[in-house]
């Protein structure tokens, strides 16, 4: 595989799972632009929120 | 001269110099699907060399010439019809004169000596007599005019490649290489002795002291010295002698010249070796800059055409040539052996096409045009022709008729990004129609003072405090996210606000923070306002079930302002396409065919940077 076929696989392969890293984020309703400690996530059991 | 009529068989009417024809008396073809022999020949001699002229005998009584020069070859018949009043004197190259219906141009003006005939031919013919011709093309075209006494004679056809005629019977190439010897001569300006590889060489320099002789006659004579470059020409880089195969076919190194062009105060240096080989003819191996060509010189000229957007094109064989560059070169050195007279300082005028990596060149000297066909040639495959590692430079910058590397993959860029772009319209178009985007919550929120500022009229130290606890509401939606949108209605003022999303069923919280803030005033004269007062929240993957959303917010007191109440509406949105996430994934597929993009037109741009085009790309 000479080096410009080398990077067309290349692009073929980030593509692929820029692709499928899309799907996941549009199907979370992700944004790729907001970090994770924008948000924080607290996996409680109680009904009672705990900011209450 | 060539008279059709009255053809007799001359036997050997005078004595035919040797020379390496693959042709002879007897060989027969097919052209135009006629079968057709060989029956005679006429041998001229000019400044150039020698050429044959075969005569054709057809199947069905015609006759016809088969024209062979320096390994190329036209296919004429004698045309009675349509001769054009054109006189020799006004034969200049490149004039075009309308022969039968179409315009062709005038590639060479040459004055010959009939030397010798053979076999079955006109009793005409005048040994020892000087014909003039001008040959004429159009694309594949062939044209030649015979002028005796002022009286044009008109042979029509086509230039031709010897493989096409279906030849048999032709001479063997190694026993035709043995026939003719090679000479051996003295240097009258050193002594030294020499020897000739080429029968038809008219040019010679010796290798002891480098000066260039003239062999045209039995006693050559010196052309001129160049004692001074002895050393460079002892050390080419491909020595004379050399066996290289191209085309399938061992050619031989006879002959070397270094030529240069100046433009602008930069002179530009290149090398031209002389390749030979009995049946195929000459080549030439070009070198610039490192990068190499094989030019195979044409009897035919391209078709010149005006377009509006490419320039000027040259077309030849269906394929279209840019014009590249036209310049002066003059020949520095010169070694080996020439089939013309070749001097130090002769001067011609270039110009070159390209369609790469394919080449047209145009050299125009005195009455002639002699065009070439080229094509590109690595270092390594010049090494791989000759067999061995030669001490070859290292190719700079780029050729006119360089590959570009990228060429051959610009469909396969263009047909994946396509591909791409395309799934990513169709994903997300999926995601947009399946998304809901349902107003689970809409509020306007006040946040009132808490005033225990001793300062009221400033800002306060002490901040304001509200807080909202929304109704219970359902999220439906499998996946997808919740946006908490913030719009605030402030004056010079800020509000934080603490977000919580809160599922009543399982205590699952999901929380962030957001400030909005719009301050306004006047700089002097001029107004400015630094309005922020839009935020939103994204909390992605929340899962089905009943929600809660609980504000916190806290301020201070807006400065100059007496009310303390500041409002915000809130605003939750389930299952949100998110369009930023789309634009992102296509800028992010587009980099690779940008770089792509970017590195061919840079390729192409230092392609046309060293042509009379410099901004064509």
């Amino acid at each position: 595989m000479d080096v410009k076929t080398m990077w067309l696989r290349l692009y073929q392969f980030t593509a692929v799972l820029a692709l499928a890293y899309f799907c996941k984020l549009q199907y979370d309703g992700e944004p790729f632009w907001q970090s994770d400690d924008a948000v924080h996530v607290n996996r409680g059991s109680s009904h009672e929120s705990n900011h209450k | 001269m060539r008279s059709d009529a009255n053809l007799e068989n001359l036997g050997k009417m005078a004595e035919l110099l040797p020379d390496h024809s693959l042709l002879q008396i007897g060989s027969s073809g097919i052209y135009s699907g006629d079968e057709f022999s060989i029956i005679g020949r006429i041998q001229f001699q000019h400044a150039s060399g020698t050429w044959n002229s075969w005569h054709l005998l057809f199947e069905n009584g015609k006759t016809g010439w088969l024209s062979e020069a320096s390994g190329t070859y036209a296919l004429s018949f004698e045309v009675s019809e349509g001769i054009p009043d054109l006189p020799l004197e006004r034969c200049v190259p490149d004039l075009s004169v309308p022969i039968q219906g179409q315009r062709m141009s005038v590639i060479r003006i040459e004055e010959a000596r009939c030397i010798a005939g053979q076999g079955e031919l006109s009793c005409a013919v005048p040994v020892g007599k000087t014909i003039h011709f001008v040959e004429l093309t159009a694309s594949q075209n062939y044209a030649s005019l015979e002028y005796e006494a002022g009286k044009p004679t008109l042979y029509l056809g086509q230039a031709i490649a010897l493989e096409n005629l279906r030849l048999q019977n032709l001479r063997d190439i190694e026993q035709t290489a043995v026939r003719v010897p090679s000479r051996q001569l003295d240097c009258p300006s050193c002594g030294g002795s020499l020897t000739s590889r080429l029968e038809q060489a008219l040019t010679i320099t010796c290798p002891h002291c480098a000066t260039i002789l003239d062999a045209r006659n039995e006693k050559i004579a010196v052309l001129i010295k160049q004692k001074k470059k002895l050393e460079q020409l002892n050390h080419l880089s491909i020595p004379l002698g050399s066996s290289g195969r191209f085309e399938k076919a061992d050619f031989t190194v006879i002959g070397y010249l270094n030529r240069s062009t100046t433009s602008a105060g930069v002179t530009i240096y290149w090398e031209e070796f002389l390749l030979h080989h009995p049946g195929y003819g000459f080549r030439w191996l070009v070198c610039s800059q490192g990068h190499w060509n094989l030019l195979k010189p044409l009897l035919t000229a391209p078709v010149l055409s005006k377009d509006y957007s490419l320039g000027t094109l040259a077309t030849f064989e269906n394929q279209s040539y840019k014009h590249f560059a036209k310049y002066n070169a003059k020949i520095n050195l010169v070694a080996g052996e020439f089939y013309w007279l070749v001097k130090v300082d002769d001067k011609a005028v270039l110009e070159d096409y390209i369609s790469p990596p394919y080449l047209l060149s145009k050299e125009a000297q005195g009455k002639e045009i002699q065009w070439s066909q080229g094509e590109y040639l690595t270092p390594e495959q010049v090494n791989a022709a000759f067999g061995r590692q030669l001490q070859l430079m290292q190719p700079q910058g780029v050729f006119a008729n360089q590959p570009c590397p990228y060429a051959q993959s610009v469909n396969a860029w263009v047909s994946n990004t396509l591909l791409f772009l395309l799934l990513a319209i169709i994903f997300h178009g999926w995601f947009v129609m399946e998304s809901r985007q349902e107003i689970v919550f809409n509020s306007v929120m006040q946040v009132n003072a808490v005033d225990n500022s001793e300062w009221s009229s400033y800002r306060t130290l002490n901040p304001e405090n509200g807080s909202l606890e929304s109704e219970p509401f359902e999220i439906h939606t499998q996946h997808g996210n919740v946006v908490i949108e913030i719009d605030g209605s402030l004056s010079n003022s800020w509000l934080f606000s603490s977000l919580s999303l809160v599922n009543l069923q399982n205590g699952l919280t999901y929380s962030s923070s957001r400030e909005i803030s719009d301050y306004s005033g006047y700089d002097g004269d001029e107004y400015w306002r630094e309005n922020d007062s839009h935020a939103e929240v994204i909390f992605s993957a929340v899962p089905p079930g009943r929600y809660q959303l609980q504000v916190e917010a806290e301020s201070e007191r807006s400065y100059g302002v007496s009310s303390a109440v500041k409002s915000q509406q809130v605003k939750a949105v389930a299952n949100v396409p998110l369009w930023r996430n789309f634009w992102f994934l296509l800028f992010f597929l587009s980099i690779g065919p940008a770089i792509f993009y970017y590195s061919r037109t840079n390729f192409e741009q230092q392609r046309w940077a060293e042509s009379d085009h410099p901004m064509n790309t």
